[in-house]
C-alpha cells in the first residue's frame, strides 16, 4: 500500500470538521503539556500524529476522548463537546495499552459493547460477523480474553471499537505487539474507514507508516505543533527532500520553541491540499 | 444549552442511554466465567478457601457463644447487649465506610476499566453503580462472614425465634449500603477537592482513625475500678455511651437485633425499615454526585506525574553494605532496591509506622493501664499478649507487603534473568530484607514491653527468642510461599494479597504463630498461674512445679518453638526456590 492508492484516494477537502482543538492548553502544576493547540482533522481524512515522547501526544488525545479536561481552550467532535454523551457516540478510541476484561470471551466482550451502544440484535449480529472477518479473530473468539497474546487482544480491540460504526476513530500507537499480518490487517482498516467518510486520528512513531498512510502529518513538540500538512506541503515549505524521519528529526532535534528563528508557527497554517 | 449544542453539531444519531443493562450483563458473564474457571480449574483452591471460611466462621461462633454466655451471668444484660451490639456496629460501619472509600477512590479514579468506560456511552452514575456493586459484594461478603456467627449465637443464647434468624441476612444487606453509600460519596468529594494525593488521603485517613481507636482503647483501658467486676463494667458502659447516640445507624443496627430477638417484631422491623430507608437515601445522594463530579474527579486525578526530583544517593547502598556484609554484592543491590522502593511508598511505611507506633506507645505506658501488674500470672499473660499483637501484626504485614513481592519481581523477570545472580539469591535477599525490618521493629517493641512489665531478663532472653524465632518463620513463609504462589497478572499489590495465595500465606502464618507462641507460653502460664494463689480465674489451670521443673519444660517449650521455626523456615524456602528454578516466565 502506498501514500498514492491511499491517501490521495481521499478528498476530504469540504468534508464536514468532526475533530476541532481550538487553542487548547493543558498544564500539569508548572509543566505545559499542550500548549495552544489548534487542529482541525475533517470526516474522511486520516491524520497522523507524530511526536518524540513526552511531546503531549497523548494527552490531546485523552483530552479528545473526554478523558482529561483542557486548562483553557475548547475540543469538539462533531461539533459537541469532547466528553459529552454525543460525542461519546460518534468516537472510537484505542489506547496504547487496550482493557479487556480478562474472565470475558472475545464474543462476550463485543456483545456487551453492542449492548453499550444500543444496537440491535440482528444489527449488532451482522456488524460482529463482518468484523470478526476482516480482523480473522474467529479461531479464538470463544476463548477467554486472559489467554490471548497481545496481537490478539489488539485485533478484538479494533474490531470492538468498529463495532457501533464510529465517525471519528482516535488511536494511540496502533501498532504495538501486532505481527505484520496483523499490522497490514490494521493499515487497510485504516484506509477502509477514512475512504468510509471516517475521521482517523493516529498517534504513531513509526514514521513509514504515517508516510505511507496519512493524509496530513502534524508534529507536536515540547507541546506544540511545529508543523501540520501533507508530507509534499511540509517538504516544499522546509526545502527538505529528504524521508519524513530527516523531516522529522530536523524540526525535533533542535529547540525551536527557544529558537525564534525556527519558530514552529512558520508551519502551522498549512491545511490539507 | 443541550438544544444548540445538538444544532451546532452533526446530524448525528442521538446517543441512545444504553441504561444500566450492559453493566448488569458484564457482572453475571464475569461472575459466571470466573465460578466456571474455578470449578474447572482450580477445584483445590476453591475447596481450601471455603474450608477456611468455615474454620473461620465456626471460631467466630464458638467464640461469640461463650462470649453471650458470660454476659448473661451479669445483670442489665440487655443493656450491656445493646452497648456491645453498638459498638460492634459502629466498628463495622466505619471499616465498611473507608473500605468502600478506598475501593472507589482507587477503582474509578484509577482504574484501567473506568478509563475505558468514560469513553463509552455510560452515564457516569452507572459507572458509579457499576464499580459501587463490586464493593458492595466484597464488603457485603466479609459483613456475612463476621457478622452472622455473632448474630446466631446471640439469637441462640437469647433463645430468639425463627424469625429472628430469618431477618439477619435482610437486616446485613440493608446495613451494608448505607456506609458504602456514605463512603462512596466522601471518595468521590475528596477525589475532586484533593486530587492526585491519594497516598496522602490514604495517610491522613489511617492517622484520624488510630486517633479515634487510640484514643477509645485508651479510655477503655483506665475506666476506674477492679476489671470484670459491676462498679468497673458501670464506669465502662459510661465511657462507651457515645456509640449509643440515637442518630447512628449502629444503634438502630443494636435495636433491630435486640428487639427481634426479643420476640418484638414490629419495632425490629420499624428499625430494620430505617436502615433501608436511610441506605436508600444515601444511595440516591451518591449517584447524584457520581453524576454530577465523577468526570470532572477523574480528569482532575488524572494525568499527573511526580515531578520531585531525586538526587542520587548511595546512603541507603552504604547502610545495606554495613548490615548484610555476609551477602554478595548483587544480593545486596537487591535489598537497597527493595528497601529505596520501601522508602519511596508512603501506603506501606505509613502503615508500618502507624501500627507499630501505637503499640510502642502502648507498650511504654502499659503501667498506667492496669493495676493488675503486679501479680506474676497478670505480668505474664500481658507479656504474651504484648508478644502475641506484635506477632500477628506483623503476620498482616508480612502478608500484606512480603508476600506479593516475588509476583511484582516475577513482571520483571526478564531484566532478572539476565542480571549476574541466581534466582535463588532473588529470594534469600527478599528474606534477608523481610527479616531484618521484621527483628528490628518487633525485638524493639518486645523490649519496651518486657522491661515495662519489669519481667527479669532470663524471660526477657526467652521472649527475644521467640520472637527471632517469628521474625524469620513469617518472613520465610511469605518470601517462600509469594515464589510458589505467584499472581504475575495483578500489578496492585494488595489484590495479591488478598488473593487465594496471599490467603494461604495468612493461614499458614497465624498456625505457625499458634505453634510456635503456645509451646512458650504454656509452661509458662502454668508456672505462674500456680504461684499466684489471688489468681482464682485459673485455678483450674495451675501447677505447683519448682523453679528448676519449670525451667526445663519451658527450655522444652523454647526447643520446640525453635524447631518449628527451623521447619517454617526451611520448608517454605524449599518449597520457594524449587518454584522460583522451575518457573518459566
Amino acid at each position: 500500500m502506498t501514500a498514492d492508492d491511499s491517501a490521495s484516494a481521499r478528498r476530504p477537502g469540504s468534508a464536514a470538521e468532526m475533530i476541532r482543538f481550538a487553542g487548547v492548553t493543558r498544564r500539569f502544576g508548572p509543566k505545559t503539556a499542550v500548549d495552544g493547540l489548534d487542529l482541525t482533522v475533517r470526516a474522511g481524512e486520516l491524520f497522523a500524529f507524530l511526536g518524540p515522547n513526552g511531546a503531549g501526544k497523548t494527552t490531546s488525545i485523552k483530552m479528545l476522548c473526554g478523558l482529561l479536561k483542557p486548562t483553557s481552550g475548547t475540543i469538539t467532535l462533531g461539533g459537541f463537546p469532547a466528553g459529552s454523551a454525543e460525542a461519546r457516540a460518534m468516537l472510537a478510541y484505542v489506547p496504547d495499552q487496550p482493557f479487556l476484561y480478562d474472565k470475558l470471551t472475545g464474543r462476550e466482550f463485543l456483545s456487551f459493547v453492542t449492548r453499550m451502544y444500543g444496537m440491535d440484535a440482528d444489527r449488532a449480529a451482522a456488524r460482529t460477523h463482518e468484523l470478526v472477518r476482516m480482523f480473522e479473530i474467529e479461531g479464538f473468539l470463544d476463548e477467554l480474553c486472559e489467554g490471548y497474546s497481545q496481537g490478539m487482544k489488539q485485533r478484538l480491540v479494533f474490531a470492538s471499537a468498529l463495532v457501533h460504526e464510529p465517525k471519528v476513530l482516535v488511536v494511540d500507537e496502533p501498532f504495538v505487539g501486532l505481527d505484520p499480518r496483523s499490522a497490514r490487517i490494521v493499515k487497510r482498516m485504516f484506509v477502509e474507514q477514512a475512504r468510509a467518510g471516517v475521521a482517523v486520528l493516529m498517534s504513531i512513531h513509526l514514521l513509514s507508516i504515517a508516510e505511507d498512510l496519512a493524509d496530513r502529518i502534524g508534529i507536536i513538540h515540547k507541546g506544540r505543533l511545529i508543523a501540520d500538512g501533507n508530507l509534499a506541503g511540509l517538504r516544499e515549505t522546509l526545502s527538505h527532500t529528504g524521508s519524513l524521519e530527516d523531516l522529522f528529526l530536523q524540526l525535533t532535534d533542535g529547540d525551536p520553541a527557544a529558537d525564534p528563528e525556527k519558530a514552529p508557527e512558520t508551519f502551522e497554517e498549512q491545511g490539507p491540499p | 444549552m443541550k438544544r444548540s449544542r445538538q444544532s451546532e453539531g452533526l446530524n448525528a444519531k442521538s446517543p441512545a442511554d444504553p441504561g444500566g443493562t450492559p453493566l448488569r450483563y458484564l457482572r453475571r458473564r464475569l461472575l459466571k466465567n470466573t465460578l466456571s474457571d474455578l470449578w474447572n480449574n482450580s477445584r483445590l483452591r476453591l475447596g481450601v478457601a471455603a474450608f477456611c471460611c468455615f474454620v473461620f466462621w465456626a471460631g467466630m461462633f464458638v467464640l461469640f457463644l461463650g462470649g453471650f454466655a458470660f454476659v448473661e451471668q451479669f445483670k442489665l444484660t440487655a443493656e450491656i447487649y445493646e452497648y456491645l451490639f453498638s459498638l460492634f456496629f459502629l466498628t463495622l460501619f466505619v471499616m465498611l465506610g473507608v473500605s468502600t472509600g478506598i475501593i472507589i477512590y482507587a477503582g474509578v479514579l484509577y482504574g484501567r476499566e473506568s478509563a475505558w468506560l468514560l469513553t463509552q456511552p455510560v452515564r457516569e452514575d452507572h459507572l458509579f453503580a457499576h464499580k459501587f456493586a463490586e464493593s458492595v459484594v466484597f464488603a457485603g461478603w466479609g459483613v456475612l462472614l463476621l457478622g452472622s456467627p455473632v448474630l446466631v449465637a446471640y439469637g441462640l443464647v437469647v433463645k430468639a425465634g425463627g424469625l429472628y434468624f430469618l431477618a439477619i441476612v435482610p437486616l446485613l444487606a440493608a446495613f451494608v449500603g448505607l456506609p458504602g453509600a456514605l463512603g462512596a460519596t466522601a471518595a468521590l468529594i475528596i477525589g475532586y477537592l484533593m486530587p492526585r494525593r491519594p497516598k496522602t488521603v490514604l495517610a491522613c485517613v489511617s492517622v484520624v482513625l488510630m486517633y479515634f481507636i487510640g484514643r477509645f482503647v485508651w479510655d477503655a483501658f483506665r475506666t476506674p475500678g477492679t476489671a470484670l467486676t459491676p462498679d468497673w463494667m458501670d464506669n465502662l458502659l459510661g465511657r462507651l455511651s457515645f456509640s449509643r447516640h440515637p442518630l447512628l445507624p449502629s444503634r438502630w443496627m443494636a435495636r433491630a437485633v435486640i428487639d427481634m430477638a426479643a420476640g418484638q417484631t414490629s419495632t425490629g422491623l420499624a428499625y430494620i425499615g430505617t436502615i433501608a430507608a436511610n441506605a436508600a437515601m444515601a444511595w440516591l445522594c451518591a449517584t447524584w454526585v457520581a453524576r454530577t463530579i465523577l468526570r470532572a474527579t477523574f480528569c482532575r486525578a488524572q494525568g499527573e506525574r511526580s515531578g520531585r526530583k531525586r538526587r542520587p544517593s548511595d546512603r541507603i547502598e552504604r547502610i545495606v553494605e554495613m548490615g548484610f556484609p555476609y551477602m554478595s554484592r548483587p544480593v545486596r543491590l537487591i535489598i537497597a532496591k527493595d528497601a529505596r522502593c520501601f522508602i519511596r511508598d508512603p501506603a506501606q511505611w505509613s502503615q508500618f509506622f502507624i501500627f507499630f507506633g501505637l503499640l510502642a506507645a502502648y507498650f511504654a505506658n502499659i503501667r498506667r493501664f492496669s493495676t493488675n501488674l503486679e501479680s506474676p500470672v497478670w505480668r505474664n499473660l500481658v507479656s504474651f499478649l504484648n508478644l502475641s499483637v506484635t506477632a500477628l501484626l506483623l503476620a498482616t504485614f508480612t502478608s500484606r507487603f512480603i508476600f506479593p513481592m516475588m509476583s511484582l519481581e516475577g513482571r520483571n523477570a526478564w531484566m532478572l534473568n539476565l542480571l549476574p545472580l541466581k534466582r535463588s539469591q532473588i529470594l534469600w535477599g527478599k528474606f534477608a530484607f523481610s527479616a531484618s525490618l521484621a527483628l528490628l521493629a518487633c525485638e524493639s517493641l518486645l523490649l519496651i514491653s518486657d522491661i515495662q512489665l519489669g519481667l527479669d531478663s532470663g524471660l526477657i532472653a526467652v521472649h527475644a527468642t521467640l520472637m527471632a524465632v517469628l521474625c524469620l518463620g513469617l518472613s520465610a513463609i511469605s518470601v517462600g510461599l509469594g515464589a510458589r504462589l505467584p499472581n504475575y497478572r495483578e500489578s496492585d499489590p494488595s489484590k495479591i494479597a488478598a488473593g487465594f495465595g496471599g490467603t494461604l500465606n495468612l493461614v499458614v502464618s497465624l498456625l505457625f504463630l499458634l505453634v510456635a507462641i503456645g509451646a512458650v507460653a504454656l509452661p509458662c502460664h502454668l508456672y505462674f498461674a500456680g504461684l499466684d494463689t489471688r489468681a482464682e480465674g485459673f485455678r483450674r489451670m495451675t501447677t505447683s512445679w519448682t523453679a528448676d521443673q519449670f525451667r526445663a519444660r519451658l527450655a522444652i517449650g523454647l526447643g520446640l518453638s525453635v524447631a518449628v521455626g527451623i521447619a517454617a523456615v526451611a520448608v517454605p524456602i524449599r518449597i520457594g526456590l524449587n518454584a522460583l528454578e522451575e518457573q518459566e516466565f
